[in-house]
């Protein structure tokens, strides 16, 4: 054990396990860490398919020219822009591709001129500010859609989920410090008189504490390892009923969904750590 | 090697229990602590094993002023001592043989040698056939017994016993008081809280006599020669 070894005899005199909650405190770190794990999975989760999602629509990027400019123009005018570093494909819309664009949006899109459309396939290294000022240069009427505004607002929608995800999380901790409290209290003042006599016989300070902390890492850790397969067991079936979600699930999700939970063991510890330091000192 | 100056103990500012109280006891001594209920017998062994502190004066141990003590010396400070309560004071979900090896628990996991002398101490005090027996199944005596086996499994160097025969009868109290006595000829300096004029009539170890808060010091006429 991480905190020393005891003899049975110690071990026995001073047992959180007759306490009927502390019994109950694996299950509470199993479910805890079950709803940890899978909101610290859907975080990184959804992560990367904003990620993946933000990479693609940063990378395009359309111009929407007037219907009085001509092909020759707009020919000459995209060899000048696709020279730009970053940018690395282009492809310009023929009238019949632009009104199957157009379709869903106008009902009667095959009656009026469609404007020419020119997509770049852009990467980060593209200095938005010169190409922009290329572009109206070269296209004065020229309108320049690169989903920025779009992507602010879901990347608003994405942090704010995510907060609250963390918030949920910091409850869930939160939960698990005021029960372990709980619970080393009752447990020992139950236990007043084994550990007054462990004490007179020369029991110190730090032996009682390890001796409790022992108990308590024992079932954090059997409620980790059960919720972990839980967690690991949820995530799989995610995967089996949400197949589009295969490709985010990386070993990102897996670490964070495992590891995380671990926060509850060092939090118990912790809590049980102050709770003993100050209870054995009150008798 | 225990040593008492001008000990005044107070329970809040106006109940006084002991008052200036001087003795001091030698190494490998043996003693009665004798006096009428409520003289502050118990108290004097509180201070002792440093459940309480006095409130004026000092009590030297091993060498050491108790007040000086930080927690963990204490603890180190309790492990060289013995403790004997009146009721026994076993852990009542613990078996005989666990009661008695706790002391030696402290160290860690026990080493054969150490549940050898477990064993050993347990047949010294006669119960090795009840060895994983509970408390709530002993008698009196055996309990009584069981305790003194936790007392002294790891050799203590000064071994203090309040009324270790208040609770069990004539016969098996002198036996308890041959335990004791053997263990003072081992060079254990014992102190025994009595009022059992029996017992203080066929042990005459030298007596301190608590009366009004104060200490007086008597030797009788057989004072018994340790012949350790």
């Amino acid at each position: 054990m991480i905190f020393g070894t005891f003899d049975a005899s110690a071990r026995k005199a001073l047992s959180l396990n007759k306490d009927r909650v502390f019994r109950a405190f694996t299950i509470l770190i199993v479910i805890l860490g079950w709803v940890c794990g899978i909101g610290t999975a859907g975080l990184v989760t959804l992560e990367n398919v904003y990620g993946a999602w933000q990479l693609k629509q940063r990378s395009q990027l359309t111009l929407y020219l007037s219907t009085d400019v001509t092909n020759k123009e707009i020919e000459e005018h995209v060899v000048v822009l696709s020279s730009y570093e970053g940018v690395e494909s282009s492809k310009v819309l023929t009238d019949v591709e632009t009104r199957a664009l157009l379709e869903p949006y106008f009902e009667n899109a095959q009656n009026f001129p469609v404007p020419k459309v020119v997509e770049f396939d852009v990467t980060q290294r593209l200095n938005r500010l010169q190409f922009d000022g290329k572009v109206l240069e070269l296209f004065p009427t020229a309108e320049i859609d690169d989903a920025r505004s779009v992507l602010e607002s879901v990347a608003r929608a994405v942090r704010a989920t995510q907060g609250v995800t963390l918030a949920l999380s910091g409850i869930v901790f939160a939960i698990v410090a005021f029960v372990v409290s709980l619970v080393v209290r009752a447990g020992v003042r139950g236990q007043s008189k084994s550990l007054k006599m462990l004490q007179y016989m020369g029991a110190s300070d730090s032996f009682l504490i390890r001796l409790i902390l022992n108990q308590v890492f024992l079932r954090a850790s059997l409620g980790w390892a059960f919720s972990t397969v839980i967690v690991a067991v949820t995530l799989l079936m995610m995967m089996i009923g949400l197949p589009e979600l295969v490709a985010y699930m990386r070993p990102s999700v897996w670490i964070a969904a495992a590891l995380v939970p671990v926060g509850l063991v060092i939090v118990a510890l912790g809590m049980t750590y102050h709770t003993m330091k100050h209870m054995v000192k009150s008798f | 090697m225990i040593q008492l100056d001008n000990v005044t103990l107070e329970y809040g500012k106006s109940t006084r229990v002991l008052n200036n109280v001087s003795f001091q006891l030698e190494s490998g001594s043996f003693h009665f602590l004798t006096g009428p209920s409520g003289a502050g017998k118990t108290s004097i062994f509180k201070l002792m094993y440093m459940d309480l502190l006095p409130s004026e004066g000092n009590i030297t141990l091993f060498g050491r002023n108790t007040k000086t003590l930080d927690r963990d010396e204490i603890s180190m400070m309790r492990r060289k001592m013995g403790l004997v309560f009146q009721d026994s004071n076993l852990l009542p979900h613990l078996s005989v043989r666990e009661n008695v090896a706790l002391p030696l628990s402290l160290h860690g996991p026990l080493k054969d040698e150490q549940t050898k002398c477990v064993n050993e101490i347990l047949d010294w005090v006669g119960l090795s056939h009840r060895l994983n027996a509970c408390p709530s199944t002993l008698s009196g005596g055996e309990k009584q017994r069981a305790a003194i086996a936790r007392a002294v499994v790891s050799r203590p160097r000064f071994l203090i016993a309040d009324e270790p025969t208040g609770n069990v009868d004539d016969e098996m109290a002198r036996r308890i008081m041959y335990l004791f006595a053997e263990l003072n000829k081992h060079g254990t300096t014992v102190l025994i809280a009595t009022h059992d004029a029996s017992i203080l009539k066929a042990f005459p170890y030298p007596r301190l006599y608590l009366r009004g808060g104060n200490v007086i010091k008597k030797v009788p006429e057989q004072t018994v020669k340790r012949t350790a």
